[in-house]
């Protein structure tokens, strides 16, 4: 069996045309000017709104219904589990696709779609209470308690981690590769949890920190006791960022950017003729990426102290929900045929987690329908929306927050630095996927 | 912007007829220079492509024309490709013919969207392989032992 050099997918999209790259600058440019100048001085969204649901949240509430989401998510991770302990080597073994794919890209339309969804049924969380109920203490409880200025912290060492794996961990597709990151993952987070209770797990798992801040985007949001339908833009300019997201969110944005920037016949030619290790350039280029985008992004939301009442270091994380728009922007564009086409190949596989011939889901006669890749310029237009949709709708959120936060009369310097450095980053975006 | 790419390509693919040339004239100690363009030849060339000749005049460049054949050129020697990394576009349907020359054993693994394309290489030896994309995507041509990427397919 081969084992590809890139990960699971045997084939890439097509690069972005230089056109749509020009058109998606010059967009992403005239409209975050003319947001900058003409849109609304003062803040709009200071309650989140929307309409409170009680049936709904009588339904998601409920213990009966909590406890099957959370046997079924259980279930299907019981099921991995199988196959990245008991399967087969190969490329069919559906654990690959299930972490870099299912996992990975499937979190965030999972959070869109159902928002807080994964943080109520991570399976880490239900063995953990399993384990503590067991043992009869209560999960919340550790044995330390851990401060309270954690935060998320912990997540972007483990949002690295991941990001490693995917990108720069050689042999990524073998199976003894996965299990020991898979084993460790399982260790350090059921062990954490032991000691610190369970907050461990929302400070540290890097896939509940991604699917819980992806969230803060979704329609449906818990405001008090209820579960609202929400205007999104509303709901993510009410986002409490705990301390450490802006590193979460740089780590997400720098390694989608490194994944694309690897793919660069610049990188490919400097690495391949360098006598440096290859693993060496890899680590160094997704670190490189990731602190490039927390620094600018550091330093330029820091600038809006010289006009606002707190102190400069407050501002990077008042503002992290602007960047999440972008961050979703980026990973629609280079992740989505990945998802459909690959997502399929993992759930025809899903059936057979030992490479036995199994068929338990009925879905191992099924092929594949790459159809989508016929449709070339549909995925490039899907890509370029993408990118400059998140863009308008980052810009739209860090407007917000900067009259917001900032005297009326000084919201817009305030702001300009950010804004530039956001247009950087979708300009940057668009060339990557332009991919030279 | 998109022509000047090509034009590019074109610059490129001039240097690299001359050295692929050479090259095939060349025993398998030819060493690669790392100074000169990568050695890509597109399109028909009377040298490596004797096969497939043109049934009909046609107006498109006759690199993206599916009615001749790509032809790749491809060096392997002390651990290094030429070429490495480089971007070749091709049409959907298009046959791509690698003509390659290493000085250690080695399979060159083409990326297609289905099984992919497997061509042996033996130390000396001259191979040459050729296989076809059947849908649009990007694709990578690889050289398996020393795990490098040789060329990136830009299929349309």
């Amino acid at each position: 069996m081969l084992i590809p050099l890139h990960g699971i997918a045997s084939r890439r999209d097509l690069p972005l045309p230089f056109s749509f790259v020009v058109i998606g600058a010059v967009l992403a440019l005239g409209i975050s000017f003319a947001i900058l100048i003409f849109a609304w001085r003062q803040p709009r969204f200071r309650r989140v709104g929307g309409r409170p649901l009680h049936g709904l949240t009588v339904l998601v509430d409920n213990p009966v219904v909590r406890l099957i989401a959370r046997a079924l998510v259980l279930a299907t991770y019981a099921w991995a589990a199988l196959a990245v302990m008991g399967g087969k080597d190969l490329l069919t073994n559906p654990i690959f696709g299930f972490v870099y794919v299912w996992m990975w890209v499937g979190l965030v339309p999972i959070s869109l779609l159902l928002g807080q969804f994964w943080r109520s049924t991570n399976p880490l969380r239900t063995i953990h209470s399993g384990l503590s109920a067991a043992a009869r203490v209560d999960p919340q409880q550790g044995l330390i308690s851990l401060p309270t200025g954690v935060g998320v912290w912990p997540a972007v060492v483990g949002l690295f981690g991941f990001g490693w794996l995917e990108l720069v961990q050689p042999d990524r597709t073998t199976l003894a590769v996965l299990r020991l990151w898979a084993l460790a993952w399982f260790v350090i987070l059921i062990l954490g949890a032991i000691v610190f209770g369970q907050r461990w797990i929302g400070a540290t798992d890097p896939f509940e920190v991604y699917a819980s801040t992806l969230a803060q985007m979704s329609i449906w949001r818990r405001v008090g006791d209820e579960v609202r339908f929400v205007n999104p833009l509303a709901g993510l300019n009410g986002w409490r960022a705990p301390p450490g997201a802006t590193a979460v969110v740089a780590a997400l944005l720098g390694s989608t950017a490194f994944d694309s920037f690897t793919n660069t016949s610049w990188w490919i030619q400097t690495v391949q003729s360098s006598s440096a290790p290859t693993v060496l350039w890899g680590t160094g280029g997704l670190l490189a990426m990731i602190i490039i985008v927390f620094v600018s992004f550091s330093l330029a939301a820091a600038w809006m102290g010289r006009y606002g009442d707190q102190p400069a270091r407050a501002y990077p994380r008042l503002m992290v929900g602007s960047l999440l728009p972008i961050v979703l922007g980026y990973v629609v564009a280079h992740y989505a045929t990945l998802l459909i086409v690959e997502g399929q190949r993992t759930a025809i596989n899903f059936s057979d987690p030992l490479g036995r011939g199994w068929n338990v889901f009925g879905s191992a006669e099924m092929g594949v329908n790459s159809a989508i890749f016929n449709h070339p310029t549909a995925i490039a237009m899907t890509q370029l929306c993408a990118i400059v949709g998140g863009h308008i709708f980052g810009i739209v959120c860090a407007h917000e927050k900067s009259v917001a936060l900032l005297p009326a009369d000084r919201a817009v310097w305030g702001q300009l630095p950010l804004l530039l450095v956001m247009i950087g980053y979708t300009c940057a975006g668009l060339l990557l996927l332009f991919s030279p | 912007m998109k022509i000047g790419g090509r034009g590019t390509h074109g610059a490129l693919i001039c240097g690299a007829v001359v050295l692929g040339l050479l090259l095939s004239g060349c025993t398998s100690s030819a060493e690669p220079q790392s100074n000169t363009s990568p050695t890509s030849i597109n399109g028909p060339s009377e040298v490596s492509s004797p096969a497939e000749p043109p049934t009909s005049v046609s107006p498109s460049p006759p690199t993206l024309n599916p009615d001749y054949a790509l032809t790749i050129n491809i060096v392997i020697s002390k651990g290094k490709t030429i070429p490495s990394g480089e971007k070749i576009n091709v049409r959907v349907g298009q046959e791509v013919i690698l003509n390659v020359i290493s000085d250690t054993d080695d399979e060159i693994h083409a990326h297609t969207g289905g099984d992919g394309y497997e061509l042996p290489v033996r130390a000396g030896t001259p191979a040459k392989g050729s296989f076809t994309l059947d849908s649009a995507g990007s694709f990578e041509v690889e050289s398996h032992h020393l795990e490098k990427i040789i060329v990136i397919l830009n299929a349309r």
